[in-house]
């Protein structure tokens, strides 16, 4: 354990951050206004189908709808893992000092997981489409990660969701073409965001610059494998059955776009873990398997 | 509106407004409730970083514990204490019990994430989340009390946390929920009394004010829960989840208070561990902290078989009546 007063200011940020007033998605978003037909729930670029032959052969509404299904299943992926990332807080505090400014940065930062979880699962709500559920078992796996230590792989899960979340998105906010909640909901996410990122990064090296060699290994093997499962899961492929496509042909016809978007969305995290230190050794190949361009 | 009973006894006043009021015929659907609970929230809520005044100092002739609730209150060791330490261990008291309160609401927020995990993201799941925020909420707020007197946290043991990871295995169910209840009823109900006390140190009874006024909802949530989950078991799961239940209270009610408290007017834990255990008074604040909560688990049926009886008889915390009514009937 490090004294208060060793850690960086990104924990100062944190706790003054959590005392402010921060935003409220109740009321910063307008949950009265109904969506415009007209408008997308993902920008075109982003929908997993886009410019591919299939494609071309979709009507407009076709478009819409299997963006429509694509949000939601990135919200869900969203809300779930935000909820699921509170489980590494929560354990922080107790095996931690319990009251010292570290425990009260890990119950700003369940404030916060929770706040975008609902924020997300009333999005999902207000479309009328049942959430994309985690695959069966995953309630079991975090039971099951619960027993191995907490550490820079626990900073970092928080990193491999809502840092990359944040930059598949990131376009949308700013897009006239995509639905006012939508964007405002982004918006929101990636306020809240930038302050637990700039924390997170920070306890990542902080826990690599305190481990040794064999703890460095272990935390890269098991955020490697983390980010192998979660991001597959980011886009379910039971989406392409809103257009009458079978999940396994959209997948197929979807691999390079979802790859480009993947990529592109992953590239400052996994940039800022491989000059962090967790991307090499035995994790490697498995930071390769991820499909992101960093890791050669 | 607010209604107060007399304890008589002591004369401290009892808060009973706003206490969660279900009986088993009241549960209505599990989606209207949240609905409900929802709105709630959104509407009634403290802020403790400003509706508690953090800066000012503590008043030098208040108290923290009223004396009758402190563990030793009674014994031959009260006795020998003097004025002074009698105030020091009600303060150790009075930090040790929202310590356990913190792993305790983060224990219930892991079984909360549980239930939003393998939900469907509906209102049912959205109050979850809401109070696991809430939940902590409180945890900050009770660190940044027990900061403030300046004694250190009373942490529990390591294993303690190995336990609670296996205890994520327990199917969710009556135990799950009557679990969270055992803690939230508990200090709910101490604390609907003690923050009546004039005597106490003002920030402590505004930090109990906010703390029940939130908790009457969790209380809700759970209690409907408990009795659903009661209506749709078979005898099997519902034997499993009344011992487990009854198990867990007989771990849990002996450790509210810390052995190691005793420490500071110098007393072995041990020592006062099993004088605060076998005075007379364990069993009059048992009874007293656990009133309503056992009334309720009666009715819901949580109280039935010849071992969960005698299991709940152990805790020494039955009503006189309900322990009647639950061994009068035949095994």
């Amino acid at each position: 354990m490090t004294k208060a007063d060793d850690r960086p200011s990104a924990t100062q940020a944190m706790l003054a951050s959590a005392a402010a007033s921060t935003y409220d998605p109740e009321v910063d978003i307008d949950w009265q206004a109904p969506f415009d037909d007209d408008l997308m729930y993902l920008p075109e670029r982003l929908v997993s189908l886009y410019g591919t032959a299939l494609w071309r052969r979709l009507s407009d509404g076709q478009r819409r709808e299997l963006g429509r299904h694509e949000a939601v299943s990135l919200f869900s992926w969203a809300a779930y893992l935000d909820a699921f990332l509170t489980f590494a807080r929560l354990r922080s505090v107790a095996v931690g000092r319990l009251t010292d400014e570290a425990a009260l940065v890990s119950l700003a930062e369940v404030s916060i997981e929770t706040r975008n979880a609902t924020m997300f699962a009333r999005l999902i709500g207000k479309t009328g489409i049942a959430p994309y559920r985690l695959p069966r078992g995953s309630l079991t796996g975090l039971k099951v990660l619960s027993f191995l230590p907490l550490g820079p792989s626990a900073h970092g899960a928080s990193l491999i969701v809502d840092e990359v979340l944040d930059a598949y998105l990131r376009e949308a906010v700013a897009d006239p073409t995509v639905q006012p909640h939508v964007r405002q909901a982004l918006l929101l996410h990636g306020l809240d965001s930038a302050r637990e990122i700039a924390y997170a990064r920070a306890e990542v090296e902080r826990g690599l610059a305190s481990g040794g060699a064999i703890s460095r290994q272990f935390h890269s093997v098991v955020l490697a494998v983390l980010a192998n499962v979660l991001w597959r899961l980011l886009i379910d492929k039971d989406v392409y059955r809103s257009i009458g496509i079978s999940p396994t042909w959209g997948r197929l016809r979807a691999r390079r776009n979802r790859r480009n978007n993947l990529r592109k969305a992953t590239e400052p995290t996994v940039a800022f873990l491989a000059s962090a230190g967790m991307c090499g050794g035995i994790s490697r190949p498995l930071w390769r398997l991820t499909g992101t361009g960093v890791v050669a | 509106m607010a209604r107060s009973v007399s304890d008589r006894r002591h004369g401290l006043a009892l808060t009973t407004e706003g206490m969660a009021d279900v009986h088993v015929r009241t549960v209505g659907d599990r989606q209207k409730t949240a609905a409900r609970l929802l709105k709630s929230s959104a509407e009634r809520f403290y802020d403790a970083e400003v509706d508690i005044d953090w800066d000012a100092p503590w008043e030098p002739d208040k108290h923290w514990l009223p004396e009758h609730r402190v563990s030793l209150y009674g014994t031959p060791l009260w006795d020998k204490l003097t004025p002074e330490q009698r105030i020091e261990l009600g303060k150790n008291e009075i930090v040790s019990i929202p310590s356990f309160g913190m792993y305790a609401e983060g224990f219930l927020s892991a079984f909360l994430l549980r239930v939003v995990g393998r939900g469907s993201l509906s209102d049912h799941s959205l109050y979850a989340l809401t109070e696991i925020a809430e939940e902590a909420r409180h945890s900050t707020m009770f660190a940044r009390l027990i900061n403030k007197t300046g004694v250190r946290p009373y942490r529990l043991p390591r294993g303690t946390m190995t336990l609670t990871k296996l205890l994520q295995f327990v199917p969710i169910g009556p135990s799950t929920y009557g679990g969270t209840l055992l803690i939230e009823e508990v200090l709910d109900r101490g604390q609907r009394e003690t923050m009546n006390d004039p005597d106490l140190q003002p920030h402590l009874r505004q930090l109990m004010k906010i703390h029940v006024l939130e908790e009457a909802r969790h209380i809700t949530y759970a209690r409907e829960e408990l009795a659903r989950g009661m209506a749709h078991a078979n005898r099997f799961s519902k034997a499993f989840h009344r011992g487990v239940l009854a198990s867990i209270a007989n771990g849990v009610f002996p450790v509210l208070v810390n052995p190691r408290v005793y420490r500071s007017v110098g007393i072995h834990p041990v020592r006062g561990f099993i004088a605060a255990f076998r005075s007379p008074n364990y069993q009059v604040n048992m009874q007293f902290l656990g009133d309503p909560m056992i009334r309720y688990f009666y009715e819901v049926g949580m109280l039935e078989g010849a071992i969960t009886k005698r299991l709940w008889r152990a805790t020494r915390s039955l009503p006189d009546d309900i322990a009647e009514a639950v061994f009068a009937t035949t095994v």
